[in-house]
């Protein structure tokens, strides 16, 4: 890997090594974290007074300005989930609320330096309707869209379609699994909700167990099919894990344990695998062999696959794989999702709705 | 050094190849052309620039055609931010206006250190007029106007409000003017250079002046915003300044904002502080000359 | 609801999910909610109501006596308009009856 990829390893892992950054550096990091949407997250990493005095202030600003973006939020965020939690109290259910909005309403170090998007949150299936009915009855509606992608979702995806306040504007996804019906694994959802730890300050809300939520986030990396967050999912995980790991010294072997439970071994394996050659994550090296015991030799093709798709979409990080790269990660990861029988049908519409909008943008050039 | 001191030869290599590294405001720009459309517009409208050192810029902007047919048939050009494309393409020869657009862009969109407000800013003895308006209003002519008569140009299109300081700073680019402004501005100020003009673009007719010198040289000193002034071109109309209510112009600013949807809380307070320390006014106009008076006569 | 049925001596409160910052020149108030992230411009009455709620709960008869001091006008007209604003306040989830 040559050393134009690893500048935002350092930032993470190091950054009192910023110091030693040439105007080059600066300028490659900023243009990469800028792709890669981590511009907010870094500046934390940065902001600390014995750092921040060797940056260069033309440098500083950039990461700066897009962290003025995200203080703004937070508030919004816990707001807003308090007024679901209060709607589930309602019919007796509990809100676990998942990802980005979980780590702001646990303000887990992860919350820092991302933009506000959508609230996800996990019920159980045999509830959704239910959940559906009330959430609607408080201003929540499905946006507009066809037949057939409301039944991707339902059925084949683990979602029913995003939800949207009229009101207010903002969205929410409401999970019952956290991978789709259709997907070779199967992390028991009621497994998950045994494990739920309530939120201090909120009122009938809950988080995933530290384990969960670790395992939750590299599954959602490594099915998923686009990759615009790869690196910005992989700082997440990396400060998730030190922060739980320097909590609880037996985090690393109970995260292992739950990884069998929930029948995630394999992406635990790809996640620790990213961290550490990507972001030079500090995993112990007993918990890395331990982890590979449970996968099977695919794993040098995967490299060559998700080397090139985790990193920022910015052609410094590109070589002339790249592009094939993270066409056959997508693939795979509708592979990981659906049985190939109903994949094929599923992607050439894809690739026929694309071929439409295409043919609509060059239509108005003409 | 500045661009004005590279040979055409050099100054076209430089677009072409490694890019050209200018100094503008408090922002260095890396641009990259094989257009000679471009390369005429940045040697006309940008000699007085200083140029850069070229191992870090803050924004790395490409214009250049699309990598295909559109290239040659019917031949459009692309912005590139960073390998990115924002936009869609425009034709050809629009590739200044495009340029200058997707300028406007970067910096509208990323540059959340500041309050940054769709208005012209002009200057005199340390003290700003920041007047926004929409599309139609004649703020940009009567930009052009004021600064060919001796007011510094802060921005034409960009008030920057830094976040830290209770100052509005500079960033001096050409003047974009439209359809009749370009033949009022080449006869109200004959001596003033325009750049290449864009024809049947959305906006019609598209040309830039090029900024003062003293403007550019001055573009790092900073100036206490003073007066939030409202233009409004209206024929026949003898040039008057309407006093405004603080609080309809706050709303009328926060409109007019890039990234008060964003900056939330923090805009709010900024254009607060903004509204505190300006004079509000609306005004009418049909005359650079008696706008001039007006204008020099504030206090 | 109408302003006769409000009882002057139940106190408001600023609704829990209404974050709102304020200022005003002279009589103008603009207003940011940090919750809708929506920014609005509002009459003297309202400025004035939000601004006393921002620091605590009042009743309407509290807030009429405020304004009592500066506004010459019958006690039970400045009532009426409180209340009426209030109202209008409630409507769009910025101000609520605290509790019990």
């Amino acid at each position: 890997m040559n050393e134009s990829r690893q500048l935002i390893a350092i930032v993470v892992q190091n950054p009192e090594s910023t110091a030693e950054f040439s105007r080059a550096d600066w300028d490659l990091l900023i243009r990469q974290a800028r792709r890669a949407n981590i511009l907010g997250m870094l500046y934390y990493f940065l902001n600390a007074k014995k750092i921040k005095q060797h940056i260069p202030e033309f440098a500083f600003r950039h990461f700066q300005a897009q962290a003025n973006l995200d203080t703004n939020y937070r508030d919004a965020v816990k707001l807003e989930c308090q007024r679901i939690s209060d709607i589930l109290a309602s019919i007796n259910l509990p809100l676990v609320v998942l990802k980005g909005a979980a780590y702001v309403v646990a303000d887990l170090p992860a919350s820092y330096g991302r933009l506000f998007s959508d609230i996800d949150i996990l019920v159980p299936k045999s509830r959704i309707e239910e959940v559906e009915q009330i959430l609607k009855l408080h201003g929540w509606l499905a946006g507009q869209i066809d037949v057939y992608d409301d039944k991707y979702y339902r059925q084949w995806m683990h979602e029913i379609p995003p939800l949207h306040h009229i009101k207010r504007g903002t969205s929410m996804d409401v999970h019952h699994a956290i991978l789709p019906e259709t997907a070779r694994l199967k992390p028991d959802s009621a497994t998950l909700f045994a494990a739920v730890v309530p939120v201090p300050g909120f009122d009938n809300t809950c988080v995933l167990a530290p384990e969960d939520m670790v395992l939750h986030s590299m599954t959602h990396l490594f099915h998923e099919g686009e990759f615009d967050h790869g690196i910005r999912d992989l700082i997440d995980l990396d400060g998730l894990l030190k922060y739980y790991a320097q909590r609880d010294a037996r985090f690393w072997s109970s995260l292992m344990l739950r990884a069998k439970v929930l029948d995630l071994s394999v992406p635990l394996f790809y996640g620790l695998r990213y961290l550490k050659r990507l972001l030079d994550s500090p995993i112990p090296e007993d918990v890395m062999a331990e982890a590979a015991k449970h996968v099977g030799a695919g794993k040098k093709v995967m490299d060559i696959l998700f080397d090139r798709a985790l990193l920022p979409d910015h052609k410094s990080c590109d070589d002339w794989f790249t592009p094939i790269a993270r066409w056959c990660l997508y693939v795979r990861s509708h592979y990981l999702r659906m049985p190939a029988y109903l994949l094929i049908p599923h992607l050439l519409r894809k690739a026929y709705m694309k071929r439409i909008e295409k043919k609509a943008l060059s239509g108005d050039e003409k | 050094m500045k661009v004005a001191d590279l040979s055409k030869s050099e100054l076209t290599r430089r677009l072409k190849k490694q890019g050209l590294f200018i100094l503008v405001g408090p922002f260095s720009i890396k641009i990259l052309s094989s257009m000679s459309i471009v390369v005429d517009g940045i040697a006309a409208l940008y000699s007085d620039y200083s140029l850069a050192n070229d191992d870090y810029a803050d924004y790395h902007i490409e214009i250049n055609p699309p990598r295909s047919v559109r290239r040659w048939y019917r031949p459009q050009v692309d912005f590139y931010f960073d390998g990115y494309r924002p936009f869609k393409p425009l034709p050809q020869d629009q590739a200044f206006a495009l340029f200058e657009w997707s300028f406007n862009w970067c910096i509208a969109t990323s540059c959340h250190t500041y309050l940054i407000l769709h208005a012209a800013v002009i200057e005199k003895n340390g003290r700003a007029v920041i007047m926004p308006a929409p599309p139609g209003s004649g703020k940009s002519t009567l930009t052009a106007g004021l600064v060919s008569k001796g007011w510094r140009l802060f921005s034409d299109e960009l008030a920057m409000f830094p976040l830290g300081s209770d100052d509005v700073c500079a960033l001096p680019r050409p003047v974009s003017l439209k359809n009749a402004s370009i033949d009022i501005m080449r006869a109200y100020a004959p001596g003033s250079v325009l750049g290449p003009v864009a024809y049947d673009t959305s906006k019609g007719t598209v040309a830039h002046m090029k900024v003062p010198v003293e403007s550019v040289k001055r573009a790092l000193e900073p100036a206490t915003p003073s007066w939030v002034i409202f233009p409004k071109y209206q024929a026949g109309h003898e040039a008057t300044l309407t006093a405004m209510e603080p609080a309809q112009a706050f709303m009328h600013l926060a409109e007019n904002a890039f990234n008060y949807q964003v900056l939330r809380q923090i805009a709010f307070e900024k254009l607060g502080g903004v509204i505190d320390q300006c004079q509000v006014y609306q005004f009418t106009y049909h005359n650079l000359d008696d706008a001039l008076e007006i204008f020099d006569g504030l206090d | 609801m109408n302003s006769m049925n409000i009882d002057s001596q139940l106190p408001w409160c600023l609704h829990p999910y209404f974050k709102p910052h304020i200022k005003h020149w002279g009589q103008d108030y603009v207003l940011f909610d940090e919750v809708s992230g929506d920014t609005h411009i509002l009459d003297s009455l309202a400025g004035f109501v939000l601004s006393t709620l921002m620091s605590s709960p009042a009743t309407v008869d509290a807030l009429s006596g405020r304004l009592s001091e500066d506004q010459d006008c019958p006690i039970e007209e400045l009532k009426s308009l409180v209340s009426d604003v209030l109202i209008e306040l409630a409507e769009l989830d910025f101000v609520d009856r605290v509790s019990t």
